[in-house]
């Protein structure tokens, strides 16, 4: 029956760690995650493991796989809107597709799906529709794509699964209900949203509907398709104890620690304390958005800051979290698309985690950015 | 992983071929210009890139005449010729051969495993040549300029040869290319070492060079310039040479050179084993050694063989044999156990030249050996090289191995054998040859006639009268029967005989074939 499993975890709670140690390092395996970095980190924490990469394990993105794995092979009997057996000469990174419609008004440039170009920007995929166009075929090439898959490759791995959106989402439950095809997939539910990958979907899961899901609502697609595990990955082994707690009732994520640290964590309000911490390389410093602006390095911004462990690190907060220090401070009112970030910044130190106001920030702005 | 076959389209002799490899021992045969090597060739152009990746250089050479001439006639861009070259590699259920997998070959829809390389004209020239086409353009220039070479797997995924799934070497003896040597060198070097030890040895190479340079700048300098080493020159994979004992190997003779040269090929674990041509410069007992090599050695190996010694074709197993014939091939591997050891025991010298003959007689003994030729003139007035016949001698009741061969290679036997006085021999006989049309079996059809000197002299008594006048002691009985005097003489020295008819002139252009004989030359030589 089901031979796929689904395990949701924490923040820090090792999903590549677990990953590289359960895998048969003799067995053909594939290892798919969203970004280059965690194909990286992926790499290194297998090699950690055996030695070396196991030399029938493939770790790849999700954009290289649906490109060399699903389409590439079959172009003579795919169909690409009004044309068949075109011969693509790769994927587009860098244009997107023009969408269907922009701030609410129809946008006449969109192409329909019955033309080519809804998939192809001159002779190569667009990222973000390779999964649409993949679900466009018809049964049979869909079951000789999936032969092939399952001929040369005995255990799916995914990471990163809370980034699998729209029609992302619905080519990995077909993967997942694939009868033969054994699938494990790893994701933390709250890091979705949080834009750092090659490409993500901006949809919801569902097709239509809410744009958000609870937890337990996101449980329920891939009911009977796959086993859930929830407990394995329960704990974080990054995030130490008084900031799990920290977490837990600000943002209500519930998350528990595995650290021996106890872990210390401030908003700090005194100038000098500011500057220090600031000034201080062996501490990151966290933005929103445009990290890169500031001269205060090492920073990154929240998304990006997805997969990375530091000892020390600095949020600046944004006006939404000026009050997160308050005590009757709640984030029910908040969309995950603002919670997540958040979360994902907070979930990075090892020991110590410090916090600035944006108010606080906004009197050092332009000593610390650049030109 | 192996070759499981290839497709030529376009390339040299094949406009379109198909030929089939057993995954381990293939010993190719052919007449001279068959494309045996061309097959080698064409393996190492798909696999190691080898030929087509040299910019600047014209291939124009490499074409299909008949292709060449069909765009001659007929000048347009989509009949522009074009080469392309197909490798099939069996399929594994291996994730590593996934990359090579797909339905970019010329069997989609179906699912193949392998790389194809394509020499074309470049498509995105079109809009120029299409301007060429209508000015005053030589049509029949091919323009090469604009041409590509493309190496691709059936994945889709571009072809590189460090990324080949076969370590291979090959070598090629034959007399008409032999100085790739230094490039062998480097294969066996490629193929020995692993990455790590290959990088470890040209960093040292490379930093004893610098060492030098610097321990002698002084001698090295010239007023504002100084000497320096050429990097390009100094890579050590191409400074390799092979030694023995001491002594490059090449200088060692041309047969102990590829003796060697073989002999370290099969020590190196390689996948696949091309060789060419490896009885050159052999004498008997080393070509004897080489195929012991081969045999011992190979473990596992995929090897690919091109030869026209007839002791590597029976000793390495007829069933190992592909006859290329016609830009066509026939495997022989269907030939029966028995009949590939037949010819594996004889050391058969004739067998390569029956399998290329397309005519043969196979005759028992001797005197039809020796008589047969002149006979021919005598009876039909014609020569049977006219008619590209090869006379062979089977030595005795050997022809049914002969005629397993026939089945399969298709070539027009005729088998002269004595019915040995049984009528049981003599029905057998007319079994068999209801059974094959490219093979008939003849003998008298007389019970009397029991040998071939019994027949020829029935048929020319009156001018055999006198033949046993050599040996007037001759009793007139054989076998304790009694005979004609003449006769009795000529089965109890049927060589002597057979060579006196074959010389003196009172036989020489007088003597007929059985009718029996006739018979069969006559349909032997039919279209």
């Amino acid at each position: 029956m089901a031979h796929s499993k689904i395990m949701l975890a924490v923040a820090g709670s090792g999903k590549t760690h677990y990953i590289a140690n359960h895998l048969n390092p003799s067995a053909n395996n594939l290892v798919i995650t969203y970004t280059r970095q965690n194909v990286d980190n992926l790499k290194k924490e297998l090699k950690k493991v055996n030695g070396e990469l196991p030399k029938n394990t493939h770790v790849l993105t999700f954009s290289s796989f649906l490109y060399r794995w699903i389409l590439k092979p079959f172009e003579p009997i795919l169909t690409i809107g009004n044309k068949t057996a075109f011969i693509t000469s790769g994927v587009e990174i860098i244009k997107s597709p023009e969408p269907l419609s922009i701030l609410g008004k129809p946008n006449p440039r969109y192409m329909k799906k019955d033309d080519y170009r809804h998939y192809l920007y001159f002779e190569k995929y667009y990222v973000s529709r390779m999964s649409e166009l993949i679900l466009a075929q018809s049964k049979e090439v869909l079951k000789k794509m999936f032969e092939r898959l399952k001929h040369f490759c005995d255990h799916l791995y995914f990471d990163e699964l809370q980034d699998f959106m729209g029609k992302d989402f619905d080519l990995l439950n077909h993967f997942i209900s694939e009868p033969d095809l054994d699938v494990f997939a790893v994701g933390d539910f709250h890091q979705h949203s949080v834009s750092k990958s090659d490409f993500t979907a901006s949809k919801p899961y569902l097709k239509k509907g809410k744009a958000y899901l609870s937890k337990d609502e996101y449980k329920l697609l891939f009911k009977g398709k796959a086993h859930i595990d929830e407990s394995t990955l329960i704990k974080s082994r990054r995030v130490p104890v008084k900031i799990c707690t920290f977490i837990s009732s600000k943002l209500g994520i519930y998350i528990e620690s595995a650290s021996l640290i106890q872990g210390h964590y401030e908003l700090l309000e005194d100038e000098q304390k500011i500057i220090h911490t600031l000034e201080d390389t062996d501490t990151v410093k966290l933005f929103y958005n445009n990290s890169a602006l500031y001269t205060c390095s090492p920073t990154i911004n929240w998304g990006y800051s997805k997969g990375d462990t530091y000892k020390k690190g600095c949020i600046i907060l944004t006006k939404t979290f000026d009050s997160l220090f308050d005590e009757n401070f709640s984030c029910t009112h908040l969309s995950p698309a603002q919670v997540n970030p958040l979360y994902v910044a907070m979930t990075r130190s090892t020991h110590e985690l410090f916090f600035i106001k944006e108010k606080d920030f906004r009197k050092f702005k332009t000593k610390y950015a650049g030109s | 992983m192996y070759i499981q076959s290839l497709k030529i389209n376009g390339y040299k002799k094949f406009k379109d071929f198909t030929i089939d490899f057993s995954p381990h021992i293939n010993v190719l045969i052919g007449e001279n210009e068959a494309g045996k090597s061309t097959i080698l060739e064409a393996i190492d152009i798909v696999l190691n890139q080898k030929t087509f990746i040299s910019p600047n250089a014209s291939f124009e050479q490499y074409f299909n005449q008949e292709i060449v001439q069909e765009y001659k006639f007929q000048p347009s861009i989509k009949n522009l010729p074009k080469i392309e070259i197909e490798l099939f590699f069996n399929d594994e259920k291996d994730i590593r051969s996934e990359y090579f997998n797909g339905l970019h070959s010329s069997f989609s829809p179906t699912m193949k495993t392998g790389i194809k390389f394509t020499y074309k004209f470049d498509e995105s020239h079109h809009e120029l040549l299409d301007v060429l086409y209508e000015g005053n353009y030589d049509e029949t220039f091919i323009p090469l300029d604009y041409y590509i070479a493309e190496w691709n797997t059936f994945a889709g995924r571009k072809y590189i040869n460090k990324n080949s799934p076969l370590k291979n070497v090959l070598i090629d003896n034959s007399i008409r290319k032999n100085n790739l040597f230094d490039s062998y060198s480097r294969r066996i070097y490629i193929n020995k070492l692993a990455p790590p030890d290959r990088q470890n040895l040209s960093h040292q190479f490379r930093k004893n060079v610098q060492h030098f340079v610097n321990s002698n700048t002084e001698k090295l300098n010239l007023q504002d310039y100084s000497f320096g080493i050429d990097e390009g020159k100094t890579v050590l994979e191409n400074l390799l040479d092979l030694k023995s004992e001491g002594v490059s190997i090449q200088n060692k003779g041309k047969g102990k050179e590829n003796l060697i040269k073989t002999e370290i090929a099969l020590e190196v674990k390689s996948d696949l084993i091309l060789l060419e041509e490896p009885e050159n410069h052999l004498s008997y007992l080393n070509t004897r050694k080489l195929i012991k090599d081969i045999q011992n050695k190979c473990d596992g190996a995929q090897i690919i063989i091109t030869t026209h010694d007839p002791l590597i074709v029976s000793r390495l197993d007829l069933r190992n044999t592909i006859w290329i014939c016609n830009r066509r091939y026939y495997s022989l591997k269907n030939i029966p156990l028995e009949t590939a050891e037949y010819f594996m025991k004889t050391d058969n010298m004739q067998l390569l030249n029956y399998i290329l003959a397309q005519r043969v007689i196979l005759v028992e003994g001797n005197s039809e050996y020796i008589l047969l030729p002149q006979l021919t003139i005598n009876t039909f007035n014609y020569t049977l090289e006219k008619h590209v016949v090869e006379l062979l001698s089977g030595g005795g009741i050997t022809y049914k191995h002969y005629i397993e061969l026939s089945k399969i290679v298709k070539n027009r036997l005729l088998v002269i054998t004595d019915n040995d006085g049984d009528q049981e021999t003599i029905n057998s006989i007319s079994e068999t040859n209801k059974e094959n049309s490219n093979v008939l079996i003849k003998c008298s059809p007389d019970i009397n006639e029991f040998t071939f000197e019994v027949c020829l002299f029935n048929s020319n008594q009156s001018k055999l009268q006198t033949i046993s006048e050599k040996k007037p002691g001759t009793t007139a009985e054989y076998r304790k029967k009694a005979l004609n005097q003449n006769l009795a003489y000529m089965l109890k020295n049927k060589t002597e005989a057979a060579l006196r008819i074959s010389e003196e002139d009172d036989y020489k252009t007088h003597v007929l074939l059985p009718q029996y004989i006739q018979e069969g030359i006559e349909w032997l030589i039919q279209k």
